[in-house]
């Protein structure tokens, strides 16, 4: 089944395009690795899927067609089942580890002001809930972070900070994971944890598209690969295929070496 | 059930603000500890809006007027209406709530020196308002304010000393401070800082921005709203020059002297603030010269704020 769907999808800023015409295609339950040199559109991608940039043109169709992401609201695509990680952290830094994840529990949680401000028993309960699963969320990194809950988020070490992106984004309780370079400036240690997590997170039933330069990581966790150069998709397919794929040489190293 | 926010010394805070216009030296001093209280409330509706939304609201004034002519309007000789406290005061925290959102509305898109700019305008505005609508039909009374405001009155008790006042004030903040100490530690409060944090990110992890900025205008302004009736109900007048710019600038002194966000902290800015120039009163015309001084030397010296504790340097690198 199509978890996600894109069609003609094609973003412009002024004079310069930034995804052309791109066609791909998630399925439920798979691992899809995204890769391309910089600026060929990746991150984008993330932002048009996620409703933060408005689409020039196409479609973007979530939940086997059925819905239709061009439009919506971030918050709305959000309560539908996406969430993503960013590439440049965008951690709560002033907020505790357990309340930046709490904060991706927003778009499951109910309590109104009325009921909060009177401390109505099920306001206080939904609150003990979602404190509960937040810690739950923590757990899910070891003892990495739930030791941390109540710090500041700005104190944590850099590896732990994209473990808590990682545990708030699953916090909305998204059917689909959007990881922009989960794996940028981790040591050979934490990235073969985060191999382990991801796939840890895929048998919780968390499709998964991820963005990553790391080809180790792309290789260990991606079912399938999709290119992207200057905006439009040059390969597709196992990793091997989109390594050996001409034109993706040629994006990477050059017309010359893509000869050769 | 204990309080996130509110640890056992608040409790002892609180019993000794009870007791305090015991120690009073005179009522005048029971007028100033009434005038603190007033601020705190006033200072918290502002926090919600700054410190836990981080929207910079540089017009708070103009909700503290609203409410304080709304009042007016509702319990005193002016337009005959005599309506009693208990439904006085309701009915104007809902208004001025409502007038949060008005004002709120059209500075959503804006952020930092673009929605100070404009929250000073809606500050000023207001004021200009309650200076000019007293002509074709006199609904502000112009320049000369309003006079003749009924006290609050409950279940045929008459409020007519400072230590009533102090009393109906203390116990007004102590439910803004519970109010404020529940909306922090949920759902909205999470959502508000998250925007203060990084809004694009808040956006991404599913939050409504339009509706939580909206939320936190409201909730601040109905503190506002509070402390304008009581503001009329003490000094049974009000006047435009009640609501001046400076007024905003003393209350966000207030909130930032205290600490940004944090709630005691804040009350104790409000403290600070409001008694700091009447110890210097004897230094008569270099009265404000040395209030001036000291908040340099506080935000010198503790530039977090009075209260707001330092967060852990320590880090896990």
């Amino acid at each position: 089944m199509a978890l996600l769907e894109t069609e003609g999808l094609t973003k412009d800023f002024g004079g310069l395009r930034a995804v052309q015409d791109l066609a791909l295609r998630v399925d439920e339950g798979e691992i899809v690795g995204l890769i391309g040199p910089n600026g060929s559109g990746k991150t984008t991608l993330f932002n048009l899927i996620t409703g933060l940039h408005p689409a020039t043109a196409g479609r973007i169709r979530f939940d086997d067609g059925r819905r239709e992401l061009v439009g919506l609201a971030p918050h709305r695509i959000t309560a539908l089942g996406i969430a993503r990680t960013f590439q440049n952290q965008r951690l709560f830094n002033h907020m505790t580890v357990l309340e930046n994840v709490l904060v991706g529990l927003h778009c499951r949680t109910r309590s109104g002001i009325a009921s909060i401000l009177l401390g109505t028993r099920r306001s206080l309960e939904e609150r003990r809930r979602a404190e509960a699963r937040a810690g739950g969320l923590l757990s899910l990194f070891g003892d990495r972070l739930l030791p941390r809950a109540s710090r500041p988020a700005w104190t944590l070490s850099y590896a732990n900070r994209r473990r808590l992106e990682i545990a708030r984004a699953l916090a909305a309780e998204p059917r689909l994971l959007l990881l922009d370079e989960p794996a940028a400036g981790m040591n050979p240690t934490e990235t073969r944890e985060l191999m382990r997590d991801i796939k840890r997170i895929r048998e919780r039933g968390v499709t998964i598209l991820v963005i990553e330069h790391d080809m180790g990581v792309v290789r260990g966790i991606c079912d399938r690969v999709a290119a992207l150069d200057h905006g439009t998709k040059i390969a597709e397919g196992s990793f091997e295929e989109v390594r050996r794929s001409p034109a993706v040489l040629e994006a990477y190293l050059g017309r010359q070496a893509g000869r050769a | 059930m204990a309080q996130p926010g509110f640890p056992r010394w608040a409790a002892v805070l609180g019993l000794v603000a009870l007791v305090a216009p015991l120690a009073a030296p005179n009522d005048y001093w029971i007028g100033v500890m009434a005038r603190i209280c007033l601020y705190a409330t006033l200072a918290l509706g502002l926090n919600i809006v700054v410190g836990f939304a981080g929207l910079l609201d540089l017009g708070y004034v103009a909700f503290f007027g609203i409410g304080s002519y709304l009042y007016t309007f509702l319990a005193s000789a002016h337009f005959g209406l005599h309506l009693p406290f208990l439904v006085t005061l309701p009915i104007v925290i809902l208004l001025t709530a409502g007038s949060g959102i008005l004002i709120g509305a059209p500075t959503l898109r804006l952020a930092g020196d673009y929605l100070a700019i404009v929250t000073l305008g809606f500050g000023e505005i207001t004021y200009l308002l309650l200076i000019n609508l007293d002509r074709p039909v006199n609904i502000t009374g112009g320049p000369s304010g309003i006079v003749g405001i009924d006290p609050p009155a409950v279940a045929g008790f008459a409020l007519s000393t400072n230590t009533h006042y102090y009393y109906l004030f203390l116990a007004a903040l102590g439910l803004t401070l519970l109010a404020s100490a529940r909306l922090r530690h949920s759902r909205i409060g999470w959502a508000w800082q998250a925007i203060r944090e990084d809004e694009l990110a808040a956006r991404a992890m599913g939050i409504n921005t339009t509706v939580a900025k909206l939320q936190a205008f409201a909730i601040g302004a109905s503190f506002a709203g509070i402390g304008g009736s009581f503001l009329a109900s003490w000094q049974r007048s009000v006047f435009p020059e009640n609501f001046l710019f400076t007024e905003s600038i003393n209350i966000l002194a207030m909130v930032i002297v205290g600490g940004m966000g944090n709630l005691l902290g804040v009350v104790a800015g409000a403290a600070l603030l409001v008694s700091l120039p009447e110890v210097f009163r004897d230094l008569q015309r270099y009265r404000l010269l040395a209030f001036g001084l000291m908040l340099m030397v506080l935000m010198v010296f503790r530039p977090q704020g009075l209260l707001s504790f330092e967060r852990k340097e320590s880090s896990d690198d």
